[in-house]
């Protein structure tokens, strides 16, 4: 019992973490959501025009000042659908391959054409970016800093953890009362049995499971006491077998 | 008159009793973690969620401002308030928006009333400001779903506590209770034939023991007169002493009954239950993991499965694998406490391994390592260790064990770690149990039974079929379902059905059809809302399965052979419905059908009182 109390402490406190790192992690998504879309947008406005998305100049620009607009975003990129990186606002990073860990997400990307990896600590989230023709003609990603959510996960880990400190001892001690208390009254009739069958006392009924049990041990004494009496008495008999023999002999 | 026999209630309240308190002890510190919790993450997430509030008024702000540049006064501009619902829809951050001009009129806001932080729109020599008002409905959300996770949590730890109680006392201490009642009721007529039990603990043991020096009391006293006999008989030359000691001893002879003469308490061979124990743990760690499985395979790729058959086949392959370990199990290997522990360990890392595992394959390979050594191990534990459970109380555990607390624990933790680590978790936890599933009890030395191959009968074919829906829906279209993206509401989903199979009676085979065929009307989703309808489905599914193992179970020749036939049965309907486009509430309808017509095929009639 004191074990199930203890996972069930302890799944309780994963899910209260969890939950708020979850919800950490949503904020900062649709933090990034609408910077992603509105970026998107305009970058699928101007490939529209008929030009190859590598030839769009102004992406640099529009990524450059989405950057500088929110001191959370760590950087923004856009890359080719084969990997390659086209705008940057690392620029030194420009006509590099995107790593593994990426290929991996955009391959496997889910629901609205979103794909999320955590890199470093950071939360990388991106979009396909299409033409008119609904072809993928690149990717988008922002990274964003991780850092707030990492503090705030430390906090609520501390926070449990104090909790926790004196929430699992009274909780596993009023566990154990229960268990002690349930315990000495369910083994009470069992008890004044023992206690009756050992003949060391001879206790009063406390409940009407008492006296059955006390009624049985009785039963079972009052047999076992004729019986002794009846060996005891039968091999009185039969040593006398011996001697009325010899009086008869005498 | 008999001696009193064991109250069911008095051995029911107990459970009953401990359930409550562990459920209210741990819904409380569940209360308290999550206030400390809030405590310490509101500020950061109320921050975070004004920061998006506030890029998003930027933004929208710097939209206006460049119409106003290019001369388009706001007034003109067409589609100004769907233009901000729109945005306040698709921003979970922002409440509502409004645009208030230089007089301090509203020239359009998406609720009455917005208030908020402000930014300014200028442009063209005029000015106006957009108001945005901030809201965290992702918290909200969120402390709503995590106070419903956390009630789950405390009622599952409060079944679990329960039913550990509940089935210690119906498994180990009422046995123990029975036999010392029976034992006393043979000595008080006159039966000393009874012995001590070695494996009762507690007042039951001491009562017993108690019992047993009652009982020797009478054997010295028979032993004094056996020695008074046997003097006589020493110096009895022709037999007359003999007869007339025969004359004395006949009455008390017949009167009373000895097992032997040997002194001292004779310790009864241990007759126990730890065999069930260990295979429902182990059940409930390995079945934990059904939630996840099908869940994981959907987001891998596979270059030769069809995209019907990626739920489905790791779960063959495991189910196949299952197999051929339980057939290893039976034989003499399964004798090996170190070969169980062997499996034990390789049944942790197949599961968290998964935490690292990216590729279908690999996958396919893990669940089959998972599948080959869980059967190996319940084989063993079933056929070389003692049990003396019946099949249907067996099985009414292992659906406790695998179906309601296993896929409520999964749930509860992919819920609060994620689906890879929860496999991970799963690992720890396989690893933890492996010394107690390998040593946990003396195996038996009896010669398990050769395998049978006997036809399969009528019960057997009931249950194969009555239970394939039930294993469709908890292997694949509930994690592959609402589960997906819902753990706690597919795990939900999977102990509702085992929750209705546990209550089911034993139902005849018209009656489990027409379980079934509720369940396959509920597929078609009758309510118009998937979830609901779902949630019904389950429920009439695990009443027909559960029904149909209360029955036939007993009666059934290869009922293990049949439930592991129903797992591959649900596991091909699902797929090969998939791939031909069909609805799985078609060949639930057919099985249904199957079952029902199985009430006139053989009479077999329920067990109405064994229910």
């Amino acid at each position: 019992m004191l074990g199930v109390t203890c996972a069930g402490l302890a799944l309780c406190a994963a899910l209260v973490f969890g939950s708020t790192d979850r919800v950490a992690l949503r904020t900062a998504e649709a933090n990034i959501d609408f910077l992603l879309t509105q970026l998107r947008d305009t970058i699928e406005a101007n490939a529209n025009l008929g030009l190859q998305l590598a030839d769009v100049r102004v992406v640099q620009d529009l990524i450059e000042r989405a950057k500088a607009a929110d001191p959370q975003v760590v950087a923004v990129e856009v890359f080719s659908p084969e990997g390659i990186s086209l705008f940057n606002t690392d620029r030194g990073s420009i006509g590099e391959a995107i790593s593994g860990l990426w290929r991996t997400a955009v391959r496997y990307r889910v629901e609205n054409e979103r794909w999320r990896v955590e890199e470093f600590g950071n939360i990388v989230v991106g979009q396909a970016i299409r033409n008119d023709f609904g072809e993928p003609i690149g990717n988008l990603a922002i990274t964003v800093s991780g850092a707030a959510r990492a503090d705030m996960a430390r906090g609520v880990l501390t926070g449990l953890a104090w909790q926790a400190a004196w929430v699992a001892p009274a909780a596993l001690l009023a566990v154990l009362a229960v268990l002690l208390v349930l315990f000495g009254l369910s083994s009470r009739p069992l008890t004044r049995l023992t206690e009756r069958l050992a003949g060391e006392a001879a206790p009063l009924p406390d409940g009407a499971a008492t006296a059955a049990y006390l009624a049985d041990a009785d039963r079972v004494r009052l047999s076992v006491e004729r019986a002794v009496t009846d060996f005891d008495r039968a091999a009185v008999e039969v040593l006398k077998v011996d001697e009325s023999d010899d009086r008869d002999a005498a | 008159m008999t001696v009193t026999q064991p109250d069911h209630a008095s051995v029911r309240s107990p459970a009953a009793i401990i359930g409550v308190v562990v459920a209210i002890v741990v819904g409380l510190s569940a209360w308290f973690l999550l206030d400390a919790g809030l405590r310490r993450s509101a500020p950061a997430l109320e921050e975070a969620t004004r920061t998006g509030a506030a890029t998003v008024g930027q933004a929208v702000a710097g939209q206006f401002s460049h119409a106003l540049q290019l001369g388009i006064p706001l007034d003109k501009l067409p589609g100004i308030e769907p233009y901000l619902h729109r945005i306040a829809d698709s921003s979970p951050q922002v409440q509502g928006l409004a645009i208030i001009d230089a007089a301090g009129k509203t020239v359009a806001a998406t609720a009455e009333g917005v208030t908020g932080e402000s930014f300014p729109i200028a442009g063209d020599g005029t000015s106006a400001t957009l108001v945005v008002a901030g809201e965290s409905p992702l918290i909200d959300q969120a402390v709503r779903q995590v106070r419903i996770a956390l009630t789950i949590a405390a009622v599952l730890c409060g079944a679990v506590a329960g039913g550990i109680l509940g089935g210690f006392f119906a498994f180990n201490l009422a046995p123990a209770h029975a036999r010392l009642l029976g034992d006393m009721e043979r000595v008080a007529s006159g039966d000393f034939t009874p012995q001590a039990h070695d494996e009762d603990r507690g007042p039951i043991y001491a009562a017993s023991r108690a019992l047993a020096r009652s009982i020797d009391r009478v054997k010295a006293a028979r032993r004094n007169l056996v020695e008074a006999v046997a003097t006589i008989r020493a110096i009895d030359f022709d037999g007359s002493l003999g007869r007339r000691v025969d004359a004395i001893l006949k009455p008390i002879d017949s009167r009373y009954a000895f097992a032997d003469d040997r002194d001292g308490l004779d310790v009864a061979a241990p007759r126990g239950s730890g065999a069930v124990w260990r295979v429902a743990v182990l059940l409930c760690v390995y079945a934990a993991a059904f939630p996840y499985v099908a869940n994981f395979a959907i987001d891998r790729e596979s270059a030769v499965v069809p995209t019907a058959w990626l739920p489905v086949m790791p779960l063959l392959a495991e189910l196949g694998a299952a197999l051929a370990g339980a057939l290893a199990g039976r034989s003499r290997a399964g004798h090996s406490s170190a070969l169980l522990a062997l499996a034990g360990l390789l049944l942790a890392a197949a599961l968290g391994g998964t935490y690292w595992c990216r590729t279908y394959d690999v996958f396919v390979m893990l669940r089959a390592a998972a599948g080959v050594c869980a059967g190996f191990i319940v084989a063993a534990l079933l056929v070389h260790r003692p049990v003396e459970q019946s099949r249907r109380g067996l099985a009414v555990l292992l659906i406790f064990a695998a179906l309601f607390a296993a896929p409520l624990v999964s749930g509860l933790y992919a819920e609060a770690i994620g689906r890879r680590s929860g496999f991970m978790m799963l690992g720890i936890a396989a690893l933890l149990i492996a010394p107690f599933v390998a040593y946990g009890e003396a195996r038996t030395d009896r010669t398990p039974p050769r395998p049978t191959i006997a036809a399969a009968t009528l019960p057997d074919i009931l249950l194969a079929l009555a239970t394939a829906p039930a294993a469709a829906m908890v292997l694949v279209v509930l994690p592959a379902g609402i589960g997906f993206d819902n753990y706690l509401l597919g795990s939900g989903a999977a102990a509702l059905l085992a929750l209705a199979a546990l209550i089911a009676p034993a139902l005849p085979p018209l009656g489990c059809g027409a379980a079934l065929l509720i369940g396959a009307a509920a597929l078609h989703d009758p309510l118009g809302n998937a979830v609901a309808s779902t949630l019904v489905a389950c429920a009439a599914l695990g009443l027909g399965g559960g029904a149909a193992v209360k029955s036939c179970v007993g009666e059934a020749r290869h009922p293990w052979f049949s439930i592991g036939c129903a797992a591959a049965l649900g596991l091909a309907l699902t797929g090969a419905t998939s791939e031909a486009g069909l609805t799985l509430a078609l060949a639930v309808t057919i099985v249904a059908l199957l079952v029902a017509a199985g009430q006139f095929l053989g009479r077999r009639p329920a067990e109405p009182a064994a229910a």
